[in-house]
C-alpha cells in the first residue's frame, strides 16, 4: 500500500506565504497614490530589502517566539498592522462609495473572529484558493490592459511633492511586512525550506505588485488629479468588453482576502505557534480590540473618552492572551 | 462556538433590519448626459436613460446644480452611467467640481459648446455621445475624455483641448485653466486623432493633378517623436509612415498627394498646439526620453515656454498597401 | 434500564443449558411478540427448539434445509454439545452458519431473519441463514441516473448489495467487514474498502466511530453521517452517499471506505472531496473533451444557482453602473411598476420555487403534474402580467434554479448559500458577497474527515488527482499511477 501522506507543515508554510502574498496585494490597491515611475522604484526597493533581511533569518533563527518580550512586540505589531490595512478597507470603500463600510468593516472582523476558532490549516487553504482567483483575474486584466499601454508614460515627469512621497509608499508598503513571514520560523523544516520559502515570496510578490503599478503608469501616468482609488481608475480605462465591467469582481475579491488576512493577523496576535486555539469569547474579544485599534486609525483624532476606552479594552485583552498562551506553553512543556 | 455563531448572526440580523432601506432602482434616475451653462448662475439640463425626457434646473454652483435637478427629477440622481457632460461658461470650474465631487466616471465624454449648453440639450434629442464615438472611430477628433482633460490641466504644460460643438461641427478648442485659448482647425484635429491611434478608419481627400478630391484610407500608421537639443532651442521631429489604400488606381501620384495631405495634417496639429505650448501626444515624455530637458523639474509654464520656442519638423512616407 | 445497558447486560447473558429455562427466558425478554415462532423437535433422541420469526423466513428453504435433514437423522447423541458437534461436522444445512453464546446475539440474528437452534444440555446454539423475506429487487437507480453507466443499483438487503460489488470486485485484497450499529435496532454494516489501499489505522478508526456511536437505530444513511463527520457546522459533507455499485466501486480504487448500511439503499462514502458531487460514471464513458466541457458546465451550474441572483440584487441596488446601459434601462422600466423591493420579490421567488418543488415531490405522482401546471404557469404568468414581479427577476430565478438541478447532490447547500447571499447581496453590495463568499471559503476549507481536507486536490493540490477535478484526461493516462486519498492526508494536527 502506497504511503503518500503530504507534508503538512510544508503546506502551512506554503498558505502563510500565500495570505502574505494577499496582504501585499491588498496594501498596493488600498493605496492612493498614483502610480508613478518612483512608485516602482519603492517596490522594488522594498522587495530587495526584504531580501537581504529576511535571508540571513531564515538561515539563522534569532528570535525566539516563546519568549515573551518577542511574543508581545510581535503581537502588538501584527495588531497594529492589522488595524492600519482595516481603515484603509474602511476608506477605500468609502472611495469606491460601497454600501455601509463601517458595516462592512465590522462584519469583516466578526468573519475573521469566526476564522479565528477554525484550524491555522484552513486560513492557509483559504489563501491558496483566493490567490490564485486573483492570479486569474490579474491575468485577465493584463491582457485587456496590455492593447493600449503607452511606454511612453514612463518618463512621465512627476510633481516636486510626489517624488518621495511615492518612493517611501512604494518602499514601506512591502517594508511593514518583512517582519511576518518569521511566523514560518516555529515549523521544523522551515530552515531547510528557507530557499523555497524565499522564492516564493518574493517572485510572488513582485508578480502581483509589478504588473499593476506598471500598467498603472502607462495608463495614467498623467491623470494625477483623480481623486478615486488608482487601482480602479486603472480598471475603468482598461476594460476588455464594455459591456463587463471587472469592478465588482475585484470588489468581491477585497473583501474576500480581507477577512483571510484579518483572520491571519488576530492568529498571530492570539499565538504564531500552529496548534494554538482561542476560545470563542476570547476570540471575539480579541476582534473588538482589533476594532477599537482600526476605529482610531480611521478617526485619527478621536476623542479622548474614546481612546481611554481603547487602552482599557487592550490592557484586558492583552495580558489574557498572554496567560492563555503561557499557560499553554508551560502544559506543553511539561509534558 | 455557541456564542460565536450567535454573535455572528446576530450581526448578520442586525444589518438585514436596519440596514434594507436602501435606494430601489425604480427611485433613481439614471442620467445619460448632463449640460451645464456655468456662468453667473449655474443653469442644467439632464436627460435620463430613455432620453425622451429632459429636466432643467438653476443653482449657484455645478454641484448644487446636480441637487436642484433632483428635485426635478423627484429621483435620487444617479451619474455611475453619465456619458456625456456638455459645458458652456467657464467649463474648467465646472468640471473640476464634477471630477473633485466624483461625479462623474473617468470615461464620461466632455463636449464644449460655444451656445448655451443647457438650451441646447433641452432643445435637441441628438445623441452627442454617440456622434463623439463616432467620430473618434472614424479619425475626425482624437480620443478625449473627462479624466484626460483634467490630467492634462494638472499635469504637464497646464493646456488641454476639450471636444467643441460649433455649430453641427465638432472640433477641439484649446484650453488653460482659466479660459480658451484657440479653436483647432479640422487638420489639426485630424493630425492629433491620427497620432493618438483610437481610430478604427481613417479616410482624407487627397487632391488629384486635375484637382478634384479622391478618398485615400489609412490601414495603419505609426508615428515616431524624436527630440534632439539644437544650437538655441528645442528640435522636435515627426515622423509618420502609413501604410495606405486609395479608392481607385487612376491617380497616378496618388502616394505624393497623400503624403502632402497628411504631412498638412500633422503640421497643423504641431503648429496649432505644441507650437501654443499644449502637450497632446506626448511631447513632454519624449523629451525626458531623449534627454533634451534643459531643467531638473521645470515647471507647467516652463514647459509651455520650451515647446512654444522648439522648432518642428514633420516627414510623412506613404507606402501602398494592396 | 436504559438501552444500552440493557443491552450490555444481554451480551453478558449466556445462553442457558436447560431447555424450558432457556424458552421461559426467551419469552420472557420478548415480552408476548407475536411473531416468534416455537418449533420444537426431537434429533437424536435430545429435544431442541428452532426459533425463527414469521414472515422473515423462507419455508421451502427451511423445510428443505433444516427439517427434513434434521428429521432424517437416526443416530442417537449423549447430549445437547454432542448433537451440535454432530451438525456441524457433517451437515452443512446452512452456508451461512453462526454460533450464538448469549441472548444479545440470539436476538439479533433472530430478527435478521435466521432460524435459531437450541438445544437441551447446550449453554451455546446455532444460527442458520435461511431468510426468505420479502426483498425488492434490483433495479435502475432513482437519482443518479446516466446514459451509459450500470443500470442496477443497491437495495435495502445488504447482503445484496455486497453481492452486487463482490461481482464487480474480485481481487481478493477486496474486503467485507460486518460489523453492528444501533443500541435498538442492531443494524448490520459492511465495511468495504481494499486492503493494499487503505491503511488500518483508517479502518479502526471509522469502525470504532460507528461501533460506538450513541444511536439508537439507522433508519437512513443519514443517521450516521454526523459521527462520521463530527463536526455539525459545516456547511458541505465529507461523506458521500451513493446508490451505485460502480461508483462506490470506483471510489474504492482511489482507497475510500463504502459503509454498507442494512435497510438503506444508498451506501455512505469516506471521504468525499468537494469536486466529487461534479463527476459522474458517464465522464468516463465518453470522449475527454466532451467530459471536461460538461465538467466546466457544472461547476458554472454550481456558481451561477449560488450567486446569480445575489448578482442581480447587489448589481441593481449597489453597484448599477457595472450594467450595460440597455440592460439597466429594461431592469429599471420593469421595476417601475413592481410594489415590492427588489429584496422582497427575490426572497418570494425563490421561496415560491422550493415550495412548488417542495409540493412536487411530496405529492403523489398522479397529482404531481398539476403542481407543475399551477407553479409554473398560472403563478409565474399570473404574477408578472399582475406586475407583482419583474420577468427579469423571474428569468435570473428560473435560471440559478435551474442550474441547480445539475449537481442535485449539493441541493440542500445550493439551496441555503442562495438565500445567504441574496441577503447579504441585497445588504451590503458585491462587498457582503465578498465577506459571506470568504465565511463559505473557511468553512469549507476547514472540512475535513478523518484527516481528509474535502478541498483536496486543489488545496491541498496533487497534480495526479487534478487530472480528473475540472478536465478529465484520456483514460489511458489517467489509468497509469492512480492516485488514492491518502495522498492528500493530513496527519498533523493543528
Amino acid at each position: 500500500m502506497t504511503n503518500h501522506s503530504t507534508s503538512a507543515s510544508g503546506q502551512q508554510m506554503t498558505g502563510t506565504i500565500a495570505i502574505l502574498l494577499l496582504c501585499r496585494f491588498l496594501r498596493l490597491i488600498c493605496s492612493t497614490m498614483p502610480f508613478s515611475t518612483n512608485y516602482l522604484l519603492g517596490t522594488l526597493a522594498a522587495a530587495a530589502f526584504q531580501t537581504l533581511l529576511l535571508l540571513p533569518l531564515m538561515l539563522k533563527p534569532v528570535f525566539q517566539l516563546r519568549s515573551p518580550i518577542w511574543r508581545w512586540g510581535y503581537a502588538l505589531f501584527t495588531l497594529v498592522a492589522a488595524s492600519h490595512l482595516l481603515s484603509r478597507i474602511y476608506a477605500l470603500l468609502q472611495n469606491l462609495q460601497a454600501a455601509y463600510p463601517m458595516a462592512s468593516v465590522i462584519l469583516c472582523i466578526a468573519a475573521a473572529a469566526y476564522g479565528l476558532t477554525l484550524s491555522k490549516r484552513a486560513t492557509g487553504r483559504a489563501a491558496i484558493l483566493l490567490l490564485g482567483i486573483l492570479a486569474a483575474g490579474l491575468l485577465m486584466q493584463i491582457l485587456s490592459a496590455l492593447p493600449h499601454a503607452n511606454l511612453l508614460l514612463l518618463y512621465t515627469p512627476n510633481t516636486a511633492y510626489q517624488d518621495g512621497d511615492a518612493f517611501a509608499e512604494g518602499f514601506l508598503q512591502g517594508a511593514e511586512l518583512a517582519l511576518l513571514p518569521l511566523c514560518c520560523l516555529p515549523y521544523a523544516d522551515a530552515v531547510q525550506k528557507r530557499r523555497s520559502l524565499m522564492g516564493k515570496w518574493l517572485i510572488g510578490q513582485l508578480t502581483l505588485t509589478l504588473p499593476v503599478i506598471l500598467l498603472g503608469i502607462l495608463h495614467n501616468s498623467r491623470l494625477l488629479h483623480w481623486k478615486g482609488n488608482p487601482f480602479f481608475l486603472l480598471l475603468a480605462r482598461t476594460q476588455m468588453f464594455q459591456a463587463v465591467h471587472s469592478d465588482g469582481f475585484w470588489q468581491l475579491l477585497l473583501m474576500a482576502c480581507s477577512v483571510v488576512c484579518v483572520t491571519f493577523f488576530l492568529q498571530i496576535i492570539w499565538s504564531p505557534l500552529p496548534e494554538s486555539h482561542p476560545t470563542p469569547i476570547l476570540s471575539l474579544l480579541t476582534g473588538a480590540l482589533l476594532f477599537g485599534v482600526t476605529i482610531l486609525f480611521i478617526m485619527g483624532n478621536p476623542p479622548m473618552i474614546y481612546q481611554i476606552l481603547v487602552i482599557l479594552l487592550f490592557g484586558f485583552v492583552i495580558p489574557l492572551i498572554f496567560f492563555r498562551s503561557d499557560k499553554r506553553s508551560a502544559e506543553r512543556n511539561s509534558t | 462556538m455557541k456564542i460565536l455563531r450567535s454573535f455572528d448572526l446576530f450581526c448578520i440580523l442586525l444589518c438585514t433590519v436596519f440596514l434594507s432601506g436602501c435606494t430601489e432602482v425604480r427611485d433613481r434616475a439614471y442620467i445619460s448626459s448632463l449640460a451645464v451653462h456655468n456662468e453667473e448662475d449655474c443653469l442644467g439640463t439632464l436627460r435620463d436613460s430613455d432620453n425622451e425626457t429632459a429636466f432643467a434646473a438653476k443653482a449657484d454652483t455645478p454641484v448644487l446644480l446636480l441637487d436642484a435637478l433632483q428635485i426635478e427629477t423627484q429621483k435620487v440622481l444617479y451619474t455611475g452611467h453619465l456619458s456625456l457632460i456638455m459645458l458652456s461658461g467657464d467649463i474648467i470650474t465646472a468640471l473640476q467640481d464634477f471630477l473633485s465631487g466624483q461625479w462623474l466616471a473617468p470615461s464620461c465624454r466632455v463636449l464644449y459648446t460655444t451656445e448655451n449648453a443647457a438650451l441646447l440639450l433641452a432643445q435637441r434629442n441628438t445623441d452627442y455621445a454617440a456622434q463623439l464615438q463616432a467620430a473618434v472611430q472614424i479619425g475626425a477628433l482624437p480620443l478625449r475624455d473627462a479624466a484626460v482633460i483634467a490630467g492634462d490641466l494638472e499635469c504637464g504644460t497646464g493646456l488641454t483641448a476639450v471636444p467643441c460643438l460649433q455649430g453641427d461641427t465638432l472640433c477641439l478648442s484649446l484650453w488653460d485653466s482659466q479660459q480658451q485659448i484657440a479653436m483647432l482647425s479640422e487638420a489639426a484635429c485630424r493630425g492629433l486623432a491620427l497620432m493618438g491611434d483610437h481610430w478604427k478608419t481613417f479616410r482624407f481627400a487627397a487632391k488629384g493633378a486635375d484637382g478634384k478630391p479622391y478618398a485615400v484610407s489609412v490601414l495603419r500608421s505609426s508615428t515616431e517623436i524624436s527630440c534632439s537639443q539644437g544650437e538655441n532651442t528645442l528640435q522636435i521631429q515627426l515622423k509618420l509612415h502609413a501604410a495606405c489604400k486609395p479608392e481607385s488606381y487612376e491617380h497616378k501620384a496618388w502616394q505624393t498627394a497623400a503624403e502632402q495631405t497628411l504631412n498638412a495634417f500633422l503640421t497643423a496639429a504641431m503648429q496649432e498646439t505644441a507650437a501654443q505650448g499644449a502637450d497632446l501626444c506626448c511631447l513632454i515624455e519624449r523629451i525626458a526620453r531623449d534627454g533634451c530637458a534643459p531643467y531638473t523639474s521645470p515647471t507647467q509654464a516652463q514647459w509651455q515656454e520650451l515647446l512654444r520656442t522648439a522648432d518642428y519638423s514633420v516627414s510623412v512616407s506613404v507606402e501602398e498597401q494592396k | 434500564m436504559t438501552t444500552t445497558e440493557h443491552l450490555a447486560f444481554l451480551s453478558e447473558d449466556p445462553i442457558r443449558p436447560n431447555l424450558e429455562e432457556n424458552l421461559a427466558h426467551i419469552r420472557a425478554l420478548e415480552e408476548g411478540s407475536s411473531d416468534l415462532m416455537v418449533n420444537p423437535i426431537t434429533v437424536g433422541g435430545i429435544s431442541c427448539v428452532l426459533l425463527n420469526c414469521e414472515g422473515m423466513i423462507a419455508t421451502s428453504i427451511i423445510t428443505n434445509l433444516i427439517f427434513w435433514p434434521l428429521a432424517a437423522i437416526k443416530e442417537q447423541f449423549s447430549d445437547g454439545p454432542a448433537l451440535l458437534a454432530y451438525l456441524q461436522q457433517y451437515y452443512l444445512l446452512s452456508t451461512d452458519r453462526i454460533r450464538i453464546e448469549n441472548y444479545a446475539d440470539l436476538f439479533r440474528t433472530l430478527n435478521s431473519g435466521f432460524a435459531v437452534l437450541i438445544v437441551q444440555g447446550a449453554s451455546f446454539a446455532y444460527a442458520f441463514g435461511v431468510q426468505g423475506y420479502d426483498r425488492r429487487s434490483v433495479s435502475e437507480p432513482s437519482d443518479a441516473v446516466n446514459l451509459y453507466g450500470a443500470k442496477d443499483a443497491f437495495t435495502e438487503t445488504i447482503r445484496s448489495n455486497m453481492s452486487l460489488l463482490r461481482r464487480r470486485m474480485k481481487s481478493p485484497l477486496y474486503v467485507q467487514k460486518l460489523i453492528v450499529c444501533g443500541s435498538v435496532s442492531r443494524t448490520d454494516l459492511c465495511l468495504c474498502y481494499l486492503r493494499d489501499r487503505v491503511p488500518q489505522d483508517l479502518i479502526d478508526r471509522i469502525q470504532h466511530t460507528l461501533e460506538h456511536a450513541p444511536i439508537e437505530t439507522v433508519m437512513a444513511s443519514g443517521y450516521l453521517r454526523p459521527y462520521l463527520e463530527q463536526k455539525s457546522s459545516r456547511l458541505f459533507h465529507g461523506t458521500g452517499i451513493s446508490e451505485r455499485p460502480d461508483a462506490v466501486c470506483a471510489k474504492m480504487l482511489e482507497g475510500r471506505v463504502a459503509v454498507l448500511i442494512d435497510n438503506t439503499p444508498f451506501a455512505l462514502i469516506i471521504p468525499q472531496l468537494f469536486c466529487e458531487p461534479f463527476q459522474t460514471i458517464d465522464d468516463y464513458n465518453g470522449k475527454p473533451a466532451y467530459a471536461t466541457l460538461i465538467r466546466l458546465l457544472k461547476y458554472t451550474a454550481f456558481l451561477l444557482s449560488i450567486l446569480l441572483p445575489a448578482f442581480y440584487l447587489a448589481i441593481a441596488v449597489w453597484h448599477p453602473y457595472l450594467l450595460d446601459q440597455t440592460l439597466l434601462s429594461l431592469l429599471a422600466e420593469s421595476e417601475q411598476s413592481a410594489p415590492f423591493s427588489l429584496l422582497a420579490e427575490t426572497l418570494g421567488v425563490l421561496l415560491m420555487y422550493e415550495i412548488i418543488r417542495e409540493a412536487g415531490l411530496r405529492l403523489p405522482k398522479a397529482v404531481g403534474g398539476a403542481v407543475s401546471i399551477v407553479g409554473g404557469l398560472i403563478i409565474g404568468d399570473a404574477a408578472v402580467s399582475s406586475g407583482f414581479i419583474s420577468t427579469p427577476l423571474l428569468t435570473v430565478a428560473a435560471l440559478a434554479v435551474t442550474a441547480g438541478f445539475v449537481i442535485p447532490e449539493l441541493h440542500q447547500q445550493i439551496t441555503l448559500l442562495r438565500l445567504a447571499f441574496v441577503i447579504t447581496g441585497a445588504v451590503l453590495g458585491l462587498g457582503g458577497i465578498g465577506l459571506l463568499g470568504a465565511a463559505v471559503i473557511y468553512n469549507l476549507c476547514a472540512t475535513e474527515v478523518f484527516g481528509f481536507p474535502i478541498t483536496a486536490p486543489a488545496v491541498p493540490f496533487s497534480l495526479r488527482a487534478m487530472r480528473d477535478v475540472i478536465t478529465r484526461i484520456g483514460f489511458r493516462r489517467l489509468s497509469q499511477g492512480n492516485f488514492t486519498v491518502e495522498e492528500v492526508r493530513q496527519h498533523d494536527k493543528s
